[in-house]
């Protein structure tokens, strides 16, 4: 029996595997890593001595980029040899239609989002937000398979040592018939990243134009923090590439300013892992003001400046 | 000719739960509800395909049978039969995929199933990778544009770093992001039109499945509690702007955050 590990994101294959280490204390076999794509084969040196007993590198050319039926079949041959009976995953979009798939294939139990994971006497019992993030709902797995897929951050990373043996894999994909005509990348904003930053700056539709958005780019960088806005900003008016809140990105920062925000559910869950809210809105009666330490009642266009003046002064010394 | 099935779901208005203030719990029965934002979106660009290539618009929903509310709103909005297949219970999303996949094969054949990308409550996101999976046919998820000529369809998927186009022939099944349309408001004679529809009912046993249970249960639904300080500093006064200011740096510096 083993347990299969798979993300899409390199640096998270540490969280994964401390994940990994529960269920083979709870159940035993062996801890098998996935790879799909021949980018991702360049970094298996980075991930080799996390305590994989195996990993698996599948670089065939139509696993360059996403091709979720494509990659549904890597996964499914893995889990096929080896005897997979638990597969664990980040939790993003792509991997949510991934572990639909195999979910279906392999008739397991899928719980996507988790924020808490435990066994208890051999019962996989798992946490995740719903209803926009209003509430938390707890899940159990029956059966004796799992498809788990797990936020960023909830397991920390912690790695071994040891080598893996690595496994280089090509599987014929001449029966694919979803054809991945074109792939775009998002804009990548200079510097840091939304959900890996200490300081986020948020706005919302209180700002009133694109320009507009320099104060929170001003504020981020003295702060040495991201900038973000809400869906409206970035779907709808097209002013940044991506967006916070449980159809965007999730944040966990140390300190989060919102402003401009009104705080709708499918924003606020996106911002629950952060340590410090604060909102300036000029509404007193903004829902954002409940989700937040420090509110600031008064109009952002003088709250930024103000802020970003007197941070400035502090920062300069 | 295009095809169509659409899965609607009859879901909580989120902005509007109704939480028992002691135990946090969410009272069901009292929370208003709909069909699903992105759902719609799905059920619209089924309409537009319909309307620019002929064909069929099949609704289904998988819920309780007040969701009929839903089903009326669907033929208001232009599709052509309506189903319920009526369940009391929460279930998995591994046994709704195994009803509506059961659905398709004995009402089919169809050139198109759509989705939405998630559910507005349950916001899981993998019901319809998991009905693609039990057909055997592609997915091409969160697609926020599409197009449909000659039994294949283009479209543009919205993924985590990027726009990914993809082309499959039919049938295949399609979950729609939000940004794909603005859906349609039936207009009045529409809707006392559809008041005169049929919703079909089938039963889980007349679509011939056996007994299927949840390899996922949910034993506990909470309401977060917001446990944010909410300290509130009123600076709708300009002149005390700066004294304001002044206060939340102090705050942030003593929470260790600056
Ligand atoms: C399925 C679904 C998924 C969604 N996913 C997301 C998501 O991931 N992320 C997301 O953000 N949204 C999401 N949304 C949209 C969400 O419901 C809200 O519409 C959105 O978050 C509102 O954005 P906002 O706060 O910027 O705008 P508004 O709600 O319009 O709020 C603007 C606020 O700015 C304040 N304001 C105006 N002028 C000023 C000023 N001069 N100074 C100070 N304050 C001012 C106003 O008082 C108001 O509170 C989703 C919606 C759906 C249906
Ligand atoms: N009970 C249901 N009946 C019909 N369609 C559903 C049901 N549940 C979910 N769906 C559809 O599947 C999509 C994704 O749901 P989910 O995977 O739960 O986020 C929704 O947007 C609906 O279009």
């Amino acid at each position: 029996m083993s347990i299969l590990i798979y993300s899409d994101k390199i640096n998270l294959y540490g969280e994964l595997i401390s994940a990994g280490k529960l269920f083979k204390e709870g159940f035993g076999g062996e801890i098998i890593g996935l790879v799909i794509g021949a980018n991702n084969a360049d970094q298996v040196n980075n991930i080799a001595d996390l305590g994989f007993s195996k990993i698996l590198v599948y670089s065939s050319e139509g696993l360059n980029n996403y091709n979720p039926v494509a990659y549904l079949k890597a996964l499914q041959e893995a889990i096929g040899e080896f005897n997979v009976k638990y597969v664990l995953m980040n939790s993003s979009y792509k991997n949510k239609i991934l572990s639909g798939l195999i979910a279906s294939k392999i008739n397991a139990g899928l719980i996507v989002d988790v924020s808490k994971l435990e066994l208890d006497n051999g019962k996989i019992i798992a946490e995740r937000p719903v209803y926009s993030g209003k509430a938390l709902a707890k899940e159990e797995v029956k059966g004796d398979k799992a498809v788990l897929l797990i936020k960023p951050g909830v397991f920390k990373a912690r790695g071994e040592g040891g080598t893996a043996e690595v496994i280089q894999r090509t599987i014929d994909l001449s029966d694919i018939t979803l054809e991945l005509t074109e792939f775009v990348p998002k804009a990548v904003e200079e510097g840091i990243k939304l959900d890996e930053a200490d300081v986020v700056i948020g706005g919302g539709r209180g700002i009133r134009k694109k320009e507009d958005l320099e104060m929170l780019k001003e504020l981020a960088s003295i702060l040495g923090g991201a900038w973000g806005v809400t869906r409206p900003l970035a779907a709808d008016y097209g002013w940044a590439s991506e967006w916070i809140g449980i159809s965007g990105v999730s944040i966990r920062p140390k300190l989060y300013i919102a402003a401009g925000i009104s705080g709708q559910p499918q924003h606020t869950s996106g911002i629950r892992e952060s340590k410090i809210i604060v909102a300036i809105n000029k509404d007193s009666e903004a829902p954002i003001f409940k989700f937040a330490d420090y509110g600031v009642i008064g109009d952002l266009y003088q709250v930024l400046p103000k802020l970003i003046e007197k941070l400035k002064k502090i920062k300069e010394g | 000719m295009v095809r169509t099935l659409v899965g609607i779901k009859y879901s909580l208005q989120v902005e509007n739960l109704s939480i028992d203030p002691k135990t946090r719990e969410i009272l069901l029965d009292e929370t208003p509800k709909k069909m699903g934002d992105m759902d719609k979106r799905a059920l619209e660009e089924a309409i537009r395909i319909k309307e620019k290539h002929g064909g069929e618009v099949v609704v289904l929903c998988i819920g309780p049978k007040e969701a009929n509310k839903i089903l009326l709103e669907a033929y208001a909005m232009g599709a052509d039969e309506a189903y319920l297949i009526p369940v009391e219970e929460f279930h998995d999303t591994g046994f709704i995929a195994n009803v509506f996949s059961k659905f398709y094969e004995s009402k089919g054949p169809f050139d198109l199933v759509m989705l939405g990308g998630a559910s507005t409550d349950s916001f899981s996101g993998t019901l319809g990778a998991r009905i693609a999976s039990l057909l055997n046919i592609p997915i091409i998820p969160f697609v926020s544009k599409l197009d449909v000529e000659n039994n294949e369809i283009t479209a543009e998927s919205a993924l985590d770093d990027g726009k990914y186009t993809y082309k499959s022939k039919m049938p295949v099944v399609v979950t729609v992001t939000l940004e794909i349309n603005e859906p349609r408001i039936p207009k009045l004679k529409d809707i006392l039109r559809a008041k005169r529809k049929k919703i079909n009912e089938l039963s889980v046993s007349d679509l011939g499945l056996g007994e299927i249970s949840d390899l996922v249960i949910t034993t506990d639904v909470k309401a977060y509690e917001e446990k944010r300080k909410q300290v509130i500093l009123d600076a709708s006064d300009p002149s005390k702007l700066d004294e304001v200011i002044d206060k939340l740096i102090n705050y942030l510096k003593e929470e260790g955050v600056l």
